[in-house]
């Protein structure tokens, strides 16, 4: 059965990403924004695995979703690396 | 209990812990605090969120149980207002960039406009000059021919010392040009600009056209001396160039006039309060509706090549913009044209140490 919570992320995660398709010009002038962009597709991709793990694949899509929560993460996580100056950024 | 899912649910709160000191301590020049702020905000909804799924799957007693809905659907959120922050950013930054371009531009035109007139002044400061040393060129022949009558000498003598004011005088306008080359702006009457300009132009132009000046203002402006005699020469250079051909007539009026609260002010977007006009009007051939809206436009021209950069007027609109006035035209094809300027009035005194306008030198020959 799928949770209405988990219905409510999946949907406002993908009208994010629509507003994002929608201004990807805007982004492309964005420090980093491939591995923002690419850390939010996992997020949703994330979203997406919880609602369908409940109508099939349960184990899989289980798994997949948590991996994808964790490289979306990373992601973050890399692109704060990346800014404070190990590649490419320049502290101020 | 799963094991792998928990060990990945604990990486995924771990690499948030890890980077949200990092993010809080990063200063970089394209990252707003608004965006760290937002980013930080999702690290720790992250980290809450991660902490709900570890819970659930060690099967640890969840005190953060009642909220992981919500924190699941703010993360989706905090998203949307990152990107939304983004995108602000960077038009913000556009919208600097392209103000420091117009900037830019801007003084590249004033620098271009400035050269122009140094061009045509040079012209006609060689020109002027070589009048006058011929005159006294001149005198001298006829003072050594008239060597043995000494009043006939003396005649001749004061001629010289005629026509060497006139070259002082002229010296002492170039000197009080170059002088206001920057910017400085005091209170001044706007009528003594207009009233040299006026003079300027009268030896500069030809005969075929009649300049008529009305200048019944008393009042005072907040302004720059240089670039006030800037605009009343380019327009009156425009009118001049619209009736070079035909011949005309030239009226330059100035007159104070009140925009009164709920009256109909000559421009839209006017505020009430006194103002000086400054109105320029020809009777050359006039504009097109097509060409009136480009007026203002730089390196638009009517003008044939060499004869107009096009920028006269854009210069005007700036200056005229940059001391709070307002510029309008009304012209009609063959009729001619009307230039109107309003200047706020900023005071009935002028400055003590305004600059004074250069007493222009008599019967200049241009």
């Amino acid at each position: 059965m799928i949770h209405e919570n988990e219905l409510v992320m999946l949907l406002l995660s993908l009208g994010v990403a629509v507003f994002i398709i929608l201004k990807r010009h805007k982004f492309r002038q964005f420090f980093g924004w491939k591995l923002l962009f690419t850390a939010f597709l996992f997020f949703t991709t994330g979203c997406i695995c919880t609602v369908l793990e409940t109508l099939f694949f349960n184990n899989l899509l289980n798994h997949l979703e948590h991996i994808c929560y964790l490289i979306n993460a990373l992601m973050i996580m890399m692109w704060c690396f990346r800014a404070i100056g190990v590649r490419g950024g320049k502290n101020e | 209990m799963n094991s792998p899912i928990a060990v990945i649910d604990t990486l995924f709160t771990l690499a948030a812990f890890i980077a949200l000191p990092i993010l809080l301590i990063l200063k970089h020049r394209k990252i707003s605090t608004d965006i760290k702020i937002l980013i930080s905000s999702l690290l720790l909804l992250n980290i809450l969120y991660g902490l709900c799924l570890l819970f659930e799957w060690t099967g640890v007693t969840n005190i953060l149980d009642p909220y992981e809905d919500l924190i699941g659907a703010l993360i989706p959120m905090m998203w949307a207002f990152i990107f939304y922050a983004i995108i602000q950013n960077i038009s913000g930054l556009e919208l600097k960039e392209s103000e420091w371009q117009k900037r830019l531009l801007e003084k590249q035109l004033l620098q271009t406009q400035k050269l122009e007139a140094l061009g045509t002044l040079a012209g006609g400061i060689a020109h002027d000059f070589n009048n006058i040393l011929s005159i006294i060129f001149g005198y001298i022949e006829l003072a050594q021919l008239d060597i043995t009558d000494p009043a006939q000498v003396r005649v001749d003598l004061s001629e010289m010392k005629n026509a060497a004011f006139r070259a002082r005088d002229l010296v002492n306008h170039i000197l009080a040009v170059s002088r206001r080359a920057e910017e400085k702006r005091q209170h001044i009457r706007l009528r003594d600009v207009v009233n040299e300009a006026i003079k300027l132009l009268k030896s500069t132009i030809p005969s075929t056209i009649t300049v008529t000046a009305h200048v019944d203002s008393e009042k005072i402006v907040f302004a720059d001396s240089s670039q006030m005699h800037q605009v009343i020469m380019n327009l009156c250079t425009n009118a001049y160039h619209a009736m070079k051909a035909s011949g005309g007539e030239l009226v330059v009026r100035l007159s104070d006039v009140e925009i009164r609260e709920g009256a109909v002010f000559p421009l839209p977007d006017m505020k009430p309060g006194p103002y000086i006009r400054l109105a320029v009007t020809d009777t050359g051939h006039g504009m097109d509706d097509e060409t009136m809206a480009k007026i203002f436009d730089p390196y638009f021209t009517t003008k044939g090549v060499g004869e107009g950069t096009g920028l006269g007027l854009s210069i005007v609109h700036g200056i005229v913009t940059r001391h709070d006035g307002y510029i309008h035209v009304e012209s009609r094809k063959d009729e001619g044209s009307s230039f109107y300027v309003y200047f706020p009035v900023a005071g009935m005194e002028p400055d003590k140490d305004a600059i004074e306008p250069v007493m222009h030198y008599p019967g200049a020959n241009t």
